[in-house]
C-alpha cells in the first residue's frame, strides 16, 4: 500500500529537486555554449548564401529552435550535474552544428532527419541523467548490462528486424522508416561492463597466482567470460562485416584491461590477437582484402571500388589550407556517402585545413576534458568508466578521420557528432551524459580543489 | 591508474595529431598536385564552365567555336560548325575522352587563361581570356580533296612547299566531331565506339590516313632514288641499265617484275619518266643500302614530321644494318616496296623538298594566335626542317618529274599548256604471296618553275588493276587546278569542269 509520504518521496526519486547553490562552472558553459551557437548561426546562415545566394528560409525559426535546445540541455545540466566539467557538452554542440550544416547542404532530407535525432539526442541525454542518478548505480547490474549488450550486438542477425546495409549487416529496423544500430549502444554497455568487472577482478587479473614449475603465472579462470566476450563480439562483428566496430571494441577491451591492471602483458596479448584477427579477417573476409587493396594504392581503383577515397582526396585538396568557402565545395556531387562515411571530406573541402583541423582539435580537447574526468573520479570503476567512455571518443574519430586520410585502412564508422546517422548520435549523448554525471560527482570546484581532494591526493 | 590514464590519452592526442599531419599533408603539401590534376573532376567542371578560344580556317571561316547555353548541363557548348570535314586536324575537346587534334595541340592558348596585366587594376584583379587559333588550312581546297576522294578511303595532302603551311589535308574515312563533345555521355560514348570499329579496308575513323598511317609508297619513292643517284653516284647517271621485263635479284628465287609485265631500261633520266622497276631496282643495287638509307633521312624519313598536331606517325625506310643481310628488300626498297611506307604526309613533304630546291620547310597548321583584343601572339615563320638534297639535284629531279606528265606515266593526264612536275605510283600490297590490292599514289608539285603547292594523294587497296595514274590522277589533276587557282585569288570553280562539285 502506497502511502502519501511514499509518493513524495517516490517524486523526489525520480525528480531531484533544483539545488539554488553558486555554479560557477554552468556559468562558463552558459557562455561556451551561446559563443557555439553564434557560430552554428553564421555556418549555417553562410552555407546557404554561399550555395544558394540567400539566407536560409525559416532561419529565425531554426535558430530558436537550436536555442531552445542548447539552453534546455543546459538547464538540465543546471539541475542534474551542477558540477560537472563546464566544456565536453559545448565541443559536442559545436560538433553537431558543423556537421549539421554539411549534411543540410549535401542532403536536405537527411538534415531533418539529422534534426529530429539531435532533439531525440537530448531527451535520451536527459533521461540518462534522470536514470543514473549515482555512477555507483551502474556498477550493481553488470551482468544484467552484458546480457543487453550481446543482445543488441547480435539483433541484426535476428530475422525480420535485421537489415544489411551496404555489405554490413549492422542495422535493425521496425517497420520501414526506423532504422538503428544497435552495436552504438552496445559500445556504452560494454564499457560499462568491462570498467565493472574488471574493477572486481583487478587483484585476479593482476596477480600471478597460479604456480607454474618455479614461476607464478597469471591465473586464467577471470580471463576466461572477458575472452568470451571479446569473442562473442569478434564473432558478431565478422557476422555482420562491420571492420570499424571490431577495431573500436578491440581497442577499447585491450585499453581498459591495461589501465585497470597495469600490466604490459595485455598489451602484448592485445598485438598479438589483433594480428591473428587481421591475418584471419584479410584471408576470410573479402570485404577487409578489398579495404587494403584501397587502401594500399587507391589509384588504379580510381573508377571503381577506390573512388571514394580518391575523389575524397580531390576534395580536401581542392579545399586547401583556407576551403572552398562555405557552400561553395562540391565534393557532394563526387564523394559517395559524403554526408555519413566522408563527412570530414566535407568539412575539409569547404573549410580547408582550417576547418579539418579545428574538427581534429576538438576530438583531441574533448578526449583531454573525458581523461580528466577519468582522472577526478572518485573511484575506481568510475575511473575505468569515464576512461572507456573517453576511449569510444577519441579512437572513433580516429579511426574514420585516420581512414578518410589514409593512414588506416577505410572503416564505415561514423565520425562522432559530426556524421549523419541516428543511432550514432544518441548513443555519443549518452556518453557525454554518463561523462558528466561521473564529472559530477567530484564535486564543486572549491570543495575538490581545496579540503575533500586533499585526502585523496594524500591516499595516493 | 591515473598514470595509465595519462599515457592513454597521451597516445589518443599522438594519434590525432598523425591525423592532423596527414590533413596537412593532403591539404597543404599536396594540395596544388591533387587539385590541379587532370583526373579531379573539378578542373574539368572548370573548362566546360569557362568558354574557349575560337579555331577558323585560313579565310576566317569558323572550325570549332565555343556556343553559350544557359539551359545545357555546361555552361558553354562546343560547336564544329564543318562537322568531319575538319575533324581529324580540329579533333575534339570532349568531356569524357580529352582532347585531340588542334584542341589538343594549342590547349593552352584555347583554354581561359590569366592574361598579362596591362594596368594596375588588372595587375591586382587579373582577367583570363581566351586566344583564337588561325589554321593555315583553306575550306575550299580542303572541300574540293573531299569531293575528289568521293567517299573512298585516301588521302589528300596539300601543303605550300616554300613556307611549309598545310593548305588542305583530308583523308577518307573520317569522323565528325560534334557528337564527341556533346553533353550526353550516351551519345559520346556511341560515337566513340563506332568510330572506333574499322571498315573493310581495315582503317578507322579517328585515325588520319593522311598523318597517322604508312603505305608503301611505290614508284613514288623513285624521286628519292634518283635524287639519292644525283647526290651520291652522279657516275651512275651515265649507266644505261638494261632492257628488261623481270630481273633476278641475289638470294631470292623470286624475280622482279615490271608493273605489268612490260619492258623498259636505259639511263637513270630515261627510266624515271616510265617508271621502270627493273632498272631502279638495279639502281638500288648499286647506290647499296647506306646510300639510299641516307638520301632517304635527309628526305626526312624514319623522323616524326615535326606537324603541330599530336600523333604524327613515322615513315619508314630501313637502316642498311636491317638490309645488310636481305639484299632483296634493297632492290624493293628503291622502288618503294618491300619494308618501305609512308604517310601522305611525308610523301607530300617529299614533292616539296624537291618543288623548293631541295629544302624541306617545317610543315605547319598554325597560321597565328590572337588575343581576344585581336593583338598579334603569335605568327608563323617559316622554318627549314631538313636539306634533302641540293638544288642542282632538285632541279634536275624536277625535270624528270615534269617529263612524267609530258611523256610518261601521266601523260594525257594535264592539259598540255600546265607546267606541272608528278610521280605516279601503284604499290602492290600482298597477302601470302599473292597479289591482292595496290595502294594509288600520285605526288605533283605546280607550276614546276616557281611551285606553289606540292601534293600528295594516296588511295589504298584499290583493284589490282588499278594504277596511281588512273585512280589517284583526276584526284591531283583536280587539286593542282583548285590550288593554282586559289594561289591566284580566284575560287576553286574556276577549274575545268571534270572537277566539279560531284564530278
Amino acid at each position: 500500500m502506497v502511502t502519501g509520504d511514499e509518493k513524495v518521496k517516490f517524486h523526489r526519486v525520480l525528480f531531484p529537486p533544483y539545488q539554488k547553490i553558486p555554479k560557477p562552472r554552468r556559468r562558463t558553459e552558459l557562455g561556451l555554449l551561446l559563443l557555439v551557437w553564434i557560430i552554428i548561426a553564421l555556418l549555417y546562415s553562410l552555407t546557404f548564401i554561399g550555395s544558394k545566394n540567400h539566407l536560409p528560409p525559416h532561419v529565425v525559426t531554426f535558430l530558436g529552435i537550436l536555442l531552445c535546445l542548447t539552453m534546455g540541455i543546459h538547464l538540465v545540466n543546471r539541475w542534474l550535474v551542477p558540477h560537472s566539467n563546464p566544456v565536453l557538452l559545448p565541443l559536442a554542440t559545436l560538433l553537431n552544428g558543423l556537421g549539421y550544416v554539411e549534411i543540410v547542404r549535401w542532403n536536405p532530407p537527411a538534415a531533418q532527419q539529422q534534426a529530429t535525432w539531435t532533439i531525440l539526442g537530448a531527451v535520451l541525454y536527459t533521461l540518462t541523467l534522470l536514470v543514473v542518478r549515482r555512477t555507483r548505480d551502474l556498477d550493481r547490474y553488470r551482468y544484467i548490462i552484458l546480457v543487453i549488450a550481446i543482445i543488441l550486438l547480435l539483433s541484426p542477425l535476428f530475422p525480420i528486424v535485421g537489415t544489411s546495409i551496404n555489405g554490413a549487416r549492422l542495422w535493425v529496423h521496425f517497420g520501414t522508416t526506423l532504422q538503428f544500430q544497435p552495436v552504438e549502444i552496445g559500445k556504452i554497455l560494454l564499457v560499462i561492463f568491462f570498467a565493472s568487472y574488471f574493477t572486481q577482478k583487478k587483484e585476479l587479473l593482476s596477480l600471478s597466482t597460479l604456480r607454474f614449475g618455479n614461476r607464478l603465472v597469471l591465473d586464467p579462470k577471470p580471463l576466461i567470460p572477458v575472452l568470451a566476450t571479446w569473442g562473442l563480439a569478434m564473432m558478431v562483428l565478422g557476422a555482420e562485416n562491420d571492420i570499424g566496430f571490431a577495431m573500436l571494441l578491440f581497442t577499447l577491451f585491450i585499453a581498459m584491461l591495461w589501465v585497470a591492471t597495469g600490466r604490459s602483458l595485455y598489451l602484448l596479448l592485445g598485438v598479438v590477437l589483433f594480428a591473428v584477427g587481421g591475418f584471419l579477417a584479410i584471408h576470410f573476409f573479402h570485404q577487409v582484402n578489398e579495404r587494403i587493396a584501397i587502401w594500399l594504392n587507391p589509384w588504379p581503383l580510381a573508377q571503381g571500388n577506390g573512388l571514394q577515397l580518391v575523389q575524397s582526396y580531390y576534395s580536401l585538396a581542392t579545399g586547401g589550407v583556407g576551403g572552398t568557402g562555405l557552400g561553395l565545395g562540391q565534393a557532394g556531387l563526387y564523394v559517395p556517402f559524403l554526408t555519413s562515411d566522408m563527412i570530414f571530406t566535407a568539412v575539409g573541402e569547404e573549410m580547408g585545413f582550417m576547418g579539418s583541423s579545428i574538427v581534429i582539435i576538438i576530438f583531441a580537447l574533448m578526449v583531454g576534458a573525458g581523461l580528466n574526468i577519468a582522472q577526478r573520479a572518485r573511484s575506481e570503476f568510475a575511473k575505468l568508466c569515464a576512461t572507456g567512455l573517453t576511449i569510444i571518443i577519441g579512437f572513433q574519430s580516429f579511426f574514420i578521420m585516420a581512414g578518410v586520410l589514409r593512414l588506416l585502412p577505410f572503416t564505415g564508422i561514423t565520425l562522432p557528432f559530426v556524421a549523419r546517422g541516428g543511432s550514432s548520435l544518441i548513443a555519443n549523448y549518452v556518453v557525454i551524459a554518463l561523462l558528466l554525471r561521473i564529472s559530477d560527482e567530484t564535486g564543486p570546484d572549491w570543495i575538490t580543489d581545496s579540503a575533500e581532494r586533499k585526502p585523496a591526493h594524500a591516499r595516493r | 591508474m591515473e598514470k595509465r590514464i595519462r599515457i592513454v590519452g597521451l597516445v589518443i592526442i599522438l594519434l590525432l595529431g598523425a591525423v592532423l599531419v596527414q590533413a596537412a599533408n593532403i591539404q597543404f603539401f599536396q594540395a596544388h598536385k591533387l587539385a590541379t590534376a587532370s583526373a579531379n573532376p573539378r578542373v574539368f567542371a572548370a573548362r566546360q564552365s569557362q568558354t574557349r578560344g575560337d579555331i577558323l580556317a585560313s579565310d576566317g571561316s569558323v572550325l570549332a567555336h565555343s556556343v553559350s547555353t544557359p539551359t545545357g548541363a555546361f555552361k558553354y557548348q562546343r560547336v564544329y560548325p564543318q562537322g568531319a570535314l575538319f575533324g581529324q586536324i580540329t579533333g575534339f575537346d570532349s568531356p569524357i575522352y580529352g582532347t585531340w587534334g588542334i584542341e589538343a595541340y594549342y590547349d593552352s592558348s584555347l583554354v581561359s587563361h590569366p592574361q598579362p596585366a596591362q594596368s594596375l587594376a588588372q595587375l591586382l584583379s587579373p582577367t583570363t581570356s581566351t586566344d583564337t587559333v588561325t589554321l593555315t588550312v583553306d575550306p575550299a581546297l580542303q572541300n574540293l580533296a573531299a569531293q575528289q576522294l568521293a567517299g573512298r578511303d585516301g588521302s589528300v595532302v596539300a601543303l605550300d612547299p616554300k613556307t611549309g603551311k598545310i593548305i588542305a589535308m583530308y583523308s577518307n574515312p573520317v569522323f565528325d566531331p560534334n557528337p564527341l563533345v556533346s553533353e550526353s555521355t550516351a551519345t559520346e560514348k556511341t560515337a566513340w565506339k563506332a568510330y572506333q570499329v574499322p571498315n573493310a579496308n581495315g582503317f578507322n575513323q579517328l585515325t588520319s590516313l593522311s598523318f597517322q598511317r604508312t603505305f608503301p609508297p611505290g614508284s613514288t619513292f623513285k624521286v628519292v632514288t634518283a635524287a639519292a643517284v644525283y647526290d651520291e653516284r652522279p657516275d651512275l647517271l651515265s649507266k644505261s641499265y638494261p632492257q628488261a621485263s623481270s630481273i633476278s635479284i641475289p638470294n631470292t628465287n623470286l624475280p622482279l617484275q615490271n608493273f605489268g609485265g612490260g619492258t623498259c631500261g636505259g639511263t637513270v633520266d630515261q627510266m624515271l619518266p616510265p617508271s621502270c622497276d627493273t632498272g631502279f631496282a638495279e639502281v638500288g643495287l648499286d647506290l647499296g643500302a647506306q646510300a639510299l638509307w641516307q638520301e632517304a633521312t635527309g628526305f626526312g624519313w624514319n623522323a616524326k614530321p615535326p606537324l603541330d598536331i599530336p600523333g604524327v606517325a613515322v615513315s619508314n625506310f630501313p637502316t642498311p644494318a636491317q638490309l645488310k643481310n636481305n639484299v632483296p628488300f634493297l632492290a624493293y626498297g628503291a622502288i618503294g616496296q618491300g619494308d618501305v611506307a609512308a604517310t601522305a604526309l611525308q610523301n607530300a613533304l617529299d614533292a616539296a623538298g624537291i618543288a623548293n630546291g631541295g629544302r624541306i620547310m617545317v610543315p605547319d597548321l598554325l597560321q597565328s594566335i590572337r588575343d581576344s583584343q585581336g593583338n598579334l601572339i603569335q605568327q608563323y615563320a617559316p622554318k627549314l626542317w631538313k636539306t634533302a638534297t641540293t638544288p642542282q639535284t632538285a632541279a634536275a629531279v624536277t625535270k624528270l618529274m615534269q617529263r612524267v606528265v609530258t611523256e610518261g606515266t601521266a601523260a594525257g593526264l594535264f592539259p598540255a599548256s600546265a607546267d606541272v612536275a608528278a610521280k605516279t605510283g601503284t604499290a602492290q600490297t600482298s597477302a601470302g604471296n599473292v597479289n591482292q590490292k595496290t595502294d594509288d599514289w600520285m605526288i605533283a608539285f605546280a607550276p614546276a618553275s616557281n611551285p606553289v603547292i606540292a601534293i600528295a594523294v594516296v588511295l589504298p587497296f584499290q583493284a589490282l588493276s588499278g594504277t596511281g595514274a588512273e585512280i589517284a590522277g583526276p584526284v591531283m589533276k583536280c587539286m593542282i587546278e583548285g590550288a593554282l587557282a586559289r594561289a591566284a585569288g580566284q575560287p576553286v570553280s574556276n577549274t575545268s569542269s571534270t572537277c566539279s562539285v560531284g564530278g
